[in-house]
């Protein structure tokens, strides 16, 4: 599973890319911790579209924005199949965030999977 | 389909430049490069009929003929399909084949978790439904066969007809005993599932159990395409996923998302006018919509833009069919519907000889050739996985068994060898099935011998072919011959008659030793061998086990039918008593027929004679010939 670290300013957003895996029955949900209102998250749609054939994944691009400066926040975004709530993910991926000042703004990946 | 986003290596390098990639394109390309997109097995978009390319058909042409099955011929003739007939007051306002005529025709809902391939679930679930109505017999098939053979990956995308392609271009599609659907192992990371592929390595006698396919059929005009649900079967079908078709549960699903998640196919299994929408069968498990099963607006999502893809003429292994015969008859593959009954009976001097009925009107039976010379009585006749070959096993006038098989590949009978005990009961018929231990599975054989004993015998397919005696087993019995079943549990059954002319079942106990074991004693005045099958009334599914069907030869000449519902455990019953001047019952089967009962009996003039059942009881057919 795959953590990244990114540190943004108020008001500053962060485009994150996502393989979709919708036509298997897939979605990815969220669940933020921490300071939970130092961050929103939302889904601004389908990735650049491309030529697919049927059951191929699609590029789903999700937004993440500061809000509330010196607020502290992890992400955990998991690709699940909602009528099987037993299931394990197939995909996890953790998005912990830092807002700052936007003058202090600055990005950085300090993890990995 | 949409457009790609970057069509240059410039566009490329700009791309991941923006996006901060940790990666870059090789260094080889120049800017006005195009981006290479290498083969993946399947080209995009190639393989997808558009429905306004593939327009209308001749439906009179391709399946203006009887079925199998009655009920589907009716149908047929109310669109007016068969010669001679005229086009009634219009089609059903709906069809739904999950349950027509009081049976089920489609396999359960599966499961493609997790991978992209949709498209191989859509192109079996077309096979095993066909076969299914067409052959009244539950095959199930493998898309893993189909998936796995076109070498995709996990996360790789395709197209029925690409499916399809494939299976009618390589002998068909197998069973999932001869190679499975597989899935990434656990464990293994995310980033690389979509990239795992299975190494394709079905069983060497695959061609003994796949079901062929002659050519598909593309339809393009929604009015025939519900033509063809009513009168033919299922269609598969292509469209695009949103976001809130994940929500979809009852009702008829309309897009109210933006939000394109992928493209999907499904198996359309009927349609429905009054609610404006196709039905369909998914395959992401039971858990979606309901019970795995959706509906979906006509013209919704692209399901109408795409050609849906229909089938006909579908060629049963003999591994499918190897529960539903018995004795001296099976219905082998051969023939333009495929539903040829083959029979073997003794000629005189100790020769067999081949006959075979073609499974179009008028029926008729004729004679092949004649092998063997040293038969005693009835042989045992069957398909087997070996490239579909026919094989007879016989008690020969000596008191041995001796196997002969008719190779396909070169239209050749050949002597397989004798075998067994010295003193089997001279003039019985034996017991002889292909199991599933091993593959190809091994052949079991049970055949009655002198002092009124059971004896088994068993050959390991595999070199060095030898033959095994597993032993003897029961006492007191008359009569056996034909009665011999492999159950859903691997033990095998079987029906004896009894000195006191009552019947009785034995069965194996694999998992304690192999013992045999005396089961449950019903009937009485039993004067022959019984024959047995394991039918589909009472299979509600294919992983449900069908009613034993037994008939067997009593005094004065009749014939008894009896039945024991395995699933319901339904102790035995008779059901009907018919017939005249039987001396014994050589063979038994169930095929493509309405799921009709059929009988080849011996009669006291020595010759062989038809005979079966349907919704009206038991009738008398064609007296065959000599035997």
């Amino acid at each position: 599973m795959e953590v990244r670290r990114i540190v943004l300013g108020a008001g500053e957003a962060y485009a994150l890319r996502l393989a979709g895996r919708g036509a298997r029955g897939y979605v990815w949900t969220w669940q933020v911790s921490g300071n939970a209102d130092a961050v929103a998250v939302r889904e601004t749609g389908s990735g650049p579209a491309a030529r697919l054939l049927p059951g191929e994944a699609v590029e789903r691009t999700y937004e993440v924005l500061g809000r509330s400066p010196g607020g502290r926040a992890r992400i955990r975004f998991a690709q699940v199949r909602p009528p099987y709530p037993q299931e394990a993910p197939y995909d996890e991926f953790v998005l912990d965030v830092e807002v700052v000042d936007a003058a202090g703004a600055r990005r950085a990946v300090t993890g990995g999977a | 389909m949409p457009e790609e986003s970057v069509q240059t290596v410039g566009e490329l390098r700009a791309q991941l430049l923006e996006h901060g990639a940790r990666w870059s394109v090789s260094e080889h390309l120049a800017d006005e490069d195009p981006v290479p997109r290498p083969a993946l097995g399947l080209e995009p978009g190639l393989n997808l009929t558009p429905a306004a390319e593939a327009g209308a058909v001749d439906l009179r042409a391709l399946v203006g003929r009887e079925s199998g099955n009655p009920a589907l011929t009716r149908r047929r003739a109310a669109h007016g399909l068969l010669p001679g007939t005229v086009a009634g007051p219009g089609r059903p306002a709906a069809v739904d084949w999950r349950s027509r005529w009081g049976w089920p025709w489609l396999t359960r809902v599966k499961d493609q978790n997790p991978c992209g391939s949709c498209w191989a679930f859509g192109a079996a679930g077309l096979v095993e439904s066909m076969a299914r109505i067409e052959h009244d017999v539950w095959a199930p098939r493998s898309e893993g066969d189909v998936h796995d053979g076109l070498k995709s990956t996990c996360g790789q995308g395709g197209n029925p007809e690409t499916a399809l392609d494939w299976i009618r271009d390589n002998g068909g599609l197998a069973d999932p005993d001869c190679w499975p659907y597989s899935t990434p192992p656990p464990g293994l990371p995310a980033e690389r599932r979509d990239a795992w592929r299975a190494e394709y390595t079905p069983s060497w006698d695959r061609s003994g159990r796949t079901v062929r396919i002659t050519d598909y059929v593309r339809l393009g005009d929604v009015e025939q395409q519900k033509v063809w649900l009513d009168t033919v079967g299922p269609l598969t079908a292509c469209f695009d996923v949103y976001d809130d078709f994940f929500g979809l549960g009852a009702g008829v699903y309309h897009r109210t998302s933006d939000r394109l998640a992928g493209g999907h196919c499904v198996l359309v299994v009927g349609y429905d006018d009054a609610a404006g929408c196709w039905l369909f069968k998914n395959s992401w498990g039971t858990g979606y919509h309901v019970g795995g099963y959706g509906r979906i607006a006509y013209g919704e999502v692209n399901i109408d833009y795409w050609a849906k893809c229909g089938l006909r003429g579908t060629n049963i292994d003999p591994w499918t069919k190897r529960r539903l015969h018995t004795g001296s008859v099976y219905e082998s593959g051969n023939g333009r519907a495929h539903r040829n009954f083959e029979m073997a009976a003794t000629a005189g001097g100790g020769r067999l000889r081949h006959w075979w009925r073609e499974g179009d009107a008028p029926f008729g039976w004729a004679r092949a050739q004649t092998f063997a010379g040293d038969a005693s009585g009835q042989p045992a006749f069957t398909g087997t996985t070996y490239n579909r070959n026919m094989e007879s096993l016989h008690v020969t006038t000596g008191g041995r068994l001796r196997h002969w098989y008719y190779e396909q590949a070169v239209g050749v009978w050949r002597d397989g060898g004798a075998f067994g005990p010295g003193d089997a009961a001279v003039g019985s018929t034996p017991a002889f099935i292909q199991s599933d231990y091993g593959k190809p599975g091994n052949f079991e054989v049970v055949v009655r011998t002198a002092d009124g004993r059971l004896n088994h015998w068993w050959r390991i397919n595999g070199a060095p072919w030898t033959w095994n005696d597993g032993g003897r087993f029961g006492s007191g019995i008359a009569h056996y011959g034909p009665a011999l079943v492999q159950t859903r549990a691997r033990t095998l059954d079987l029906v004896a008659a009894r000195t006191d002319g009552r019947m009785q079942l034995w069965w194996r106990d694999d998992p304690n030793g192999f013992a045999w074991k005396a089961g449950e004693v019903f009937g009485s005045g039993a004067v022959s061998a019984p024959c047995l099958i394991e039918g589909q009334y009472g299979a509600a599914d294919e992983d449900t086990a069908g009613n034993y069907e037994l008939c067997v030869a009593v005094a004065g000449g009749r014939i008894e039918h009896w039945w024991r519902g395995n699933a319901a455990g339904t102790p035995w019953a008779r059901g009907a008593v018919f017939g005249h001047d039987v001396l014994a019952v050589t063979g038994m089967l169930q095929g493509s027929f309405g799921f009709n009962l059929e009988l080849v009996v011996l009669r006291t003039d020595r010759l062989l004679q038809h005979y079966w059942r349907d919704g009206a009881g038991w009738h008398e057919g064609a007296v065959i010939g000599p035997a």
